[in-house]
């Protein structure tokens, strides 16, 4: 067994103790986390879309793109998710003034524009298998499905996140004080929006 | 959970700059979604540049004022901006390696089969395609092209062409073959036609399967492999 | 007197208090402190080396004589597939992490981590990803195509068994506990820095650490891309990496490159860091050329991510890719190289003091330089063509993950083992562990670079006789059970010196970097009181002054290692005791549920999908437990 030193006596405290709370950027931990997060996230989706890219005009078989995707349909769901960063911000901006009642309602907000994204996306999804295009039929629905699916997870676990601080906020665990809490949420959601900007530029807009 | 803003947080903009940052985006999203439509641009190309600058501004619309990175600390724009750039290189890598910034209209191919379709210009197929002119069978060059990209040399070697599998037999000297299909078929263009339209159909239990070929792309295949050395 | 506070938990919407243990298995099974995870992390994979080992012994034993019976081509690529995924992801990975858990926090004085549950996490995945891949030998089907498990090899219908799942299913999962691990030291290491350590005046180990974690961060998406890619084609019918499908296999090769070369660097970097530690303290010197070992490693890293196709010469890319990828590959030997100068001029007319860990540092510098120059050789296409898939490129990436990495965590360990147990090791055996790993590492791996110029191609499980390979491959055999006896002398040598090694004191090495400072073993509470830091090398400065870093010898020659426990430096402080109030985190029970739900998971992936079921029910529940448990007391910033 190793030597346990009994706790040797502290040297003289020859200046005042740091403060429990420091970090040497003055940056919250978590934050930085998140933005570290964020930073490794890029990989994931660089991954995928680079995928998306390499397989174009591959496909043995039909559906092809241009068969299959409904441009005005996608635009909406996007104006949606767009929209709902637009709720996450003032979210956000409401809870550093100090109005809990309104982070809810905007937080709330924004998780509904996030769940009728999902289920734009639920329903387009729907449409595309019955038309024939699945996972495996050809090289552009497994490409499709998997960037789109991997995104569509993101943003559900985002809509879970966000229902959760709606959750603690209505329990009075979230104020002004608290007000982090909702920005990390703020993070993720935002970055989930700008990956849905890349995609629909990409898969959808100079995809067909 | 408690916790407390350590760094002294920036100025945040009033909610009315978010609503404007918001007005911007929708605004971009519906030019983007417009230009989609519009044809002329698509001739000259223009398309993919306009889009992709209009992604990059609401991109970094988000970036800046959602996520607070123009008046956050520089730190988080340093690592996140690590993260976009190393992205925006593999893509731009991947693409490159795999021949997708070839020119527009092109067939998509990577640089090596590309190269590989230099290469593998024999003087037989040339004199073969000469003699036919443009054979009745069909077009032996696009016959080997197409047998590159298809992926045919999984399975066969071919002469001239540099990789090539062992698990179908080696197309060396093809067109004096007596027989194929293992024997099965006597060696004419109407039976190579007959077993590259069905394999398993001729002969259950081949290892080569159906490949759903159409009729252009069988003649172009058999007018190949005749013109093999 | 510092005490420990553990103040009464706020009532928190669960009930669950978070245990109170402090000693016995089940401590270490909730532990979160960093010092405990690196000891878990340490011995778990010192294990999977002797596993790794006796999976090379097997077939250096099959391929001692031509023809050989010992196993089947069937076994034999198993055990190659599993040696080297073993070696790499769960051993020499782990070990670095081991030393960054365990070193980290104490050099840049720091309590713990900024995350330690999520250490901890880190530790139980990483556990149970080692424990998934190795399942595969209790059913006779370990993965066995290659630790590159090249498409499509490992798809349906080449790779019919679940082989290659437990490959894939197990990588995914090591994934994860490297990429949650990454984010908690790279966190760690820019916000825990004691008060006036600027990064520049963080020691290179902790720098090669942030570097790595990066490297890791950014490169593992990939990796766990590809994967998702081949278990959709393998589970689910797509055709990502199927030609008949339309798919190309080279995007698979593509794809885990471009993860597959940082993951290199991630594997040597950690122990250029050690030795960058070791040989100023053994020199009696500061590090020669500090600031650019430091951008060295920085230039490394980020050139390692524009080098990748150079494992793709043989693949047909064309001259210009060849080309592109060949004046990278040699560009990144400019850093590597200015590190190695760095090194020897440290020990150039230092004042030399041949410790064991010394020995290691400097037969590392001598392996890795012979390693890094048939890397070179590699570099150039042409020449490559000849030495690829030969034994010529195992030499090469033996002689720097073996003779660099592995012999550089091996000098680590000589030197912070007296840190962690509180007891030095036996120079006596650590020196015969040294000359025997010389000695039967080069008889192992030297001939290899002929053979392989000769052409015996890498992982054929035997070969023909009259090829005048025998003598190589038998004298290779040899040098193989030679480095196995000296593995055997090493672990008698740590198990002996904890019980009776001589004991250490804070700094038996009259060392640089904080981590000295403090007792051996350190205290949980690692600092009682958390350093101002006014230099590089803070602690040699606290010694000896400021300017005390000329010619060797200045008022500081090793110390007599008397068995008397060393005081702190500072002067007989009893006098003025204070109350420090000092939150260390509680223990937790979530992470290793989380880690044993993800086990599930993946064990339902390969038997049955409604198994998975109960596994996610069981990581979700571990998240939001953990989300919700007491905290031990409001901190903002600092780890919970």
């Amino acid at each position: 067994m190793a030597v346990s030193a009994a706790e040797a006596p502290p040297p003289v405290i020859q200046h005042p103790p740091v403060a429990a709370d420091r970090t040497s950027t003055g940056l919250n931990h978590r934050k930085v986390l998140m933005w570290a997060f964020l930073g490794s996230d890029c990989m994931f989706f660089a991954s995928l879309i680079s995928n998306f890219q390499v397989q174009r005009g591959r496909s043995l078989n039909p559906p092809y793109p241009k068969d299959i995707i409904n441009i005005p349909f996608t635009s909406v769901s996007t104006f949606a998710l767009l929209m709902s960063s637009l709720m996450m911000v003032l979210a956000l901006a409401a809870i550093q003034r100090g109005d809990v009642r309104g982070m809810k309602i905007w937080i709330l907000a924004c998780a509904f524009l996030g769940a009728l994204f999902l289920g734009g996306q639920f329903y387009e999804f729907t449409g595309f298998v019955q038309s024939g295009l699945k996972l495996s039929t050809n090289l552009f629905g497994a490409s499709f499905f998997i960037l789109t699916g991997f995104h569509g997870t993101h943003v559900t676990i985002g809509v879970i996140w966000l229902i959760s601080v709606y959750y603690a906020a209505a329990r009075g665990r979230i104020t002004q004080k608290d007000s982090l809490s909702v920005e990390l949420a703020g993070l993720y959601w935002h970055f989930v929006d700008i990956v849905w900007v890349a995609i629909f530029t990409i898969v959808y807009l100079l995809g067909t | 959970m408690a916790n407390v803003h350590l760094a002294t947080e920036e100025h945040h903009p009033p909610a009315s700059g978010y609503v404007k940052v918001a007005f911007v985006l929708v605004v971009f999203t519906a030019i983007e979604v417009a230009v989609y439509y519009i044809e002329p641009l698509r001739v000259l190309d223009l398309l993919a540049p306009i889009l992709l600058v209009l992604s990059v501004l609401k991109f970094c619309g988000i970036g800046g004022w959602y996520m607070h990175l123009k008046m956050d600390h520089k730190l988080f724009f340093v690592f996140f901006a690590a993260g976009v750039c190393l992205a925006g290189t593999v893509i731009i890598a991947l693409m490159s390696l795999f021949g997708e910034l070839t020119e527009s209209g092109k067939p998509i191919q990577s640089i090596s089969t590309a190269l590989q379709l230099e290469a593998v210009k024999t003087p037989g197929a040339l004199a073969y395609e000469d003699q036919l002119g443009g054979s009745p069978i069909g077009n032996a060059e696009l016959g080997r092209q197409f047998w590159v990209l298809r992926g045919c040399t999984g399975c066969h070697i071919a002469p001239g062409i540099p990789s090539g599998g062992q698990i179908g037999p080696n197309q060396t000297h093809f067109s004096q073959r007596p027989t194929i299909a293992g024997g099965l078929l006597a060696n004419t263009p109407a039976n190579v036609e007959l077993w590259l339209k069905d394999p398993p159909a001729v002969k259950p239990g081949t290892l080569m399967p159906n490949l759903s070929l159409t009729d252009e792309q069988i003649k172009d295949l058999t007018a190949f492999l005749y013109s093999l050395p | 007197m510092a005490t420990l506070v553990r103040p009464a938990p706020r009532v928190e919407l669960t009930a669950m208090p978070r245990p109170n243990v402090e000693t016995g298995l089940l401590s270490w099974i909730m532990t979160v402190d960093h010092k405990r995870i690196g000891i878990l992390y340490g011995a778990s994979a010192f294990i999977l080396f002797l596993i790794g080992g006796i999976e090379a012994l097997i077939m250096r034993m099959q391929l001692a004589q031509p023809n050989g019976k010992v196993v089947d081509a069937d076994t034999f690529n198993q055990l190659f597939t599993m040696h080297g995924t073993t070696m790499i992801f769960l051993v020499i990975m782990p070990l670095s992490v081991a030393f960054f858990n365990y070193i980290v926090p104490l050099q840049i004085g720091a309590r713990d981590v900024a995350f330690p549950r999520l250490n901890a996490l880190s530790y139980w995945i990483f556990l149970a990803g080692a424990i998934f891949i190795n399942l595969g030998w209790v059913i006779g089907q370990a993965p066995d195509a290659g630790w590159f498990g090249y498409a499509n090899l490992t798809e349906r219908p080449y790779a019919m068994g679940m082989n290659t799942d437990f490959w894939v299913l197990g990588l995914q999962i090591l994934g994860i506990a490297s990429i949650l691990g990454s984010m908690n030291f790279f966190v760690t290491i820019i916000n825990l820095r004691a008060p006036g350590m600027r990064m520049m005046r963080m020691p290179v180990f902790c720098w090669m650490t942030i570097v790595t974690n990066i490297l890791m961060l950014l490169a593992f998406p990939v990796i766990t891309i590809a994967l998702t890619f081949l278990l959709f084609d393998r589970y689910f019918g797509t055709h990502f990496f199927v030609p008949s499908g339309g798919g190309d296999p080279q995007l698979w090769v593509h794809l885990f490159w471009i993860f597959g070369h940082p993951e290199v660097y991630i594997l040597i970097l950690p122990a250029m860091g050690m030795v960058s530690q070791v040989l100023p303290t053994f020199a009696r010197k500061p590090l020669f050329g500090t600031p650019f070992v430091i951008y060295s490693g920085i230039a490394i890293a980020f050139l390692s991510f524009g080098v990748w196709a150079h494992h793709m010469f043989a693949q047909g890319l064309g001259p210009t890719a060849d080309a592109a990828f060949a004046f990278s590959t040699m560009a990144i030997a400019v850093p590597t190289g200015v590190k190695i100068f760095n090194w020897i001029g440290t020990l150039y007319k230092g004042h030399l003091w041949f410790t064991t860990s010394m020995l290691f540092a400097i037969g590392f510098i001598a392996m890795f330089i012979i390693g890094g120059l048939s890397g070179v050789m590699h570099a150039s296409p042409p020449a490559d063509l000849q030495q690829n898939n030969t034994y010529f490129i195992v030499a090469h990436f033996h002689y720097v993950l073996f003779g660099g990495s592995m012999l550089g965590i091996f000098a680590g360990i000589y030197y912070w083992y007296p840190k962690a147990i509180g007891r030095l090791m036996s120079e006596k055996l650590g020196k015969w562990h040294f000359w025997l790993t010389m000695i039967g590492f080069n008889l192992t791996f030297f001939p290899m670079h002929w053979v392989g110029l000769d052409g015996m191609p890498r992982r054929v499980y035997t070969y023909p006789d009259g090829m005048g390979w025998n003598d190589y491959n038998f004298a290779e055999t040899i040098g193989a059970f030679i480095i196995a006896l000296s593995v055997l002398i090493f672990i008698y040598n740590a198990v002996w010196s904890m019980r009776y090694g001589q004991i250490a004191g804070n700094d038996p090495w009259d060392a640089r970097t904080l981590e000295w400072s403090i007792p051996s073993p350190p205290p949980h509470y690692n600092f009682a009181e958390i350093p101002i830091v006014a230099s590089m090398d803070d602690w040699w400065r606290q010694k000896y002054g400021a300017g005390h870093e000329g010619p060797p010898g200045t008022g500081a020659h090793p110390p007599a290692m008397a068995g008397a426990a060393e005081d702190v430096h500072h002067a007989d402080e009893h006098a003025g005791e204070a109350h420090v109030h000092i939150h260390m985190p509680d223990p937790s029970y979530f992470p290793i549920m989380v880690g044993i739900g993800v086990f599930i998971m993946a064990l339902g992936m390969i038997t049955n999908y409604w198994v998975s079921l109960p596994g996610f029910v069981v990581v979700m529940a571990g998240v939001y437990g953990w989300c919700f448990e007491p905290v031990n007391a409001p901190e903002p910033g600092a780890a919970h």
